[in-house]
């Protein structure tokens, strides 16, 4: 199935290209690479200067998706194991987190 | 920072067009107006005027006047794509529940209206949601005597669970003519009267400006901005 700003959420995002655009942690903010690893709370981003572990809590991603396309992702919708966020239930809307 | 007047009622329910609207709450200060009417779609009537007024924002939204929970929230899922700001006219205990209970509302306008207030359960229930509670201080102005006594009492009692529950505070006077408007000084006086202290009031006028902003962005999802 092709990967959508409706679907991102419950998608795989192993191997997307991906920037940390807000967060928490100032040092984080700007890293950019592909995922190539993902847990529960965090993502394994591969960078020109090595892999970086990022939490995906307290950070904002930026995806490109095919086309081009740009979408941003708040992280706290993103946490939970990549096998169970496909059943993740949310009851919010838009903004609303 | 930039105020807001969150529930104008313009023409066919007010008596002024949006653009007098546009005009006099422009001279009064404001950054802007949401034109919130209860006709269906919230359809304003000559609403292109508005938008040439220079110098003010004039945003469109909707109250939802609902009898049911059901139909309110029916009415707020097919109205949350075509409008900026979706308020609900509360009044029944039902309704304010409902209208807190549904995420995409995002203001309970008139939840005063009968003799009950918010409530604990519709407060919490506003808290979870991020549903704003507005502050109509109309019947502040237009009352009298004892029944401005009553009505008061009962905000003062409203405010306390606002304070309890850390919910989102905003402050109109419902206008539904030029001659209703107030400016952001006037209400912020109005409601130190009440019990809100300055800076909360001022933060208040300026929400809905911030709230419009989130809402004209293109969400794919919770969460998921497309840019």
């Amino acid at each position: 199935m092709m990967i959508t700003p409706e679907n991102l959420v419950r998608h795989e995002l192993i191997g997307l290209p991906i920037e940390v655009v807000e967060g928490r942690n100032p040092s984080q903010v700007g890293i950019s690479g592909r995922v190539v690893d993902e847990t529960r709370n965090t993502f394994l981003i591969e960078t020109r200067s090595g892999d970086k572990r990022v939490p995906k809590s307290t950070n904002s991603f930026l995806f490109t998706l095919s086309q081009g396309l740009k979408v941003k992702a708040v992280g706290s919708v993103l946490v939970s194991q990549p096998e169970n966020r496909i059943n993740k239930k949310m009851r919010r809307s838009r903004w609303k987190l | 920072m930039k105020y807001y007047e969150c529930n104008l009622h313009t023409l066919p329910d007010g008596s002024d067009s949006p653009s007098r609207m546009a005009l006099a709450a422009k001279k009064l200060g404001y950054s802007g107006i949401i034109i919130s009417n209860h006709s269906p779609a919230g359809v304003a009537f000559r609403l292109d005027a508005a938008e040439l007024v220079r110098g003010i924002e004039v945003a469109i939204g909707a109250e939802i006047v609902a009898t049911d929970q059901r139909g309110l929230h029916a009415r707020a899922a097919s109205l949350r794509d075509r409008a900026d700001f979706l308020a609900v006219h509360g009044g029944d205990e039902r309704i304010n529940r409902a209208a807190c209970e549904d995420p995409n509302v995002d203001m309970l306008a008139h939840p005063h209206g009968g003799r009950t207030g918010i409530g604990v359960a519709a407060a919490k229930a506003a808290k979870d949601n991020q549903v704003a509670i507005c502050l109509d201080l109309g019947p502040m102005i237009s009352l009298r005597g004892g029944s401005r006594v009553r009505w008061m009492e009962m905000v003062r009692r409203d405010l306390d669970l606002i304070d309890k529950f850390d919910l989102s505070l905003m402050i109109s006077t419902s206008p539904r003519s030029h001659l209703d408007l107030r400016s952001p000084r006037d209400l912020v006086a109005l409601a130190s009267l009440l019990g809100v202290e300055r800076e909360r009031a001022l933060k208040a006028l300026a929400l809905p400006g911030s709230i419009v902003e989130l809402n004209r962005r293109r969400w794919a999802s919770v969460g998921v901005e497309v840019l």
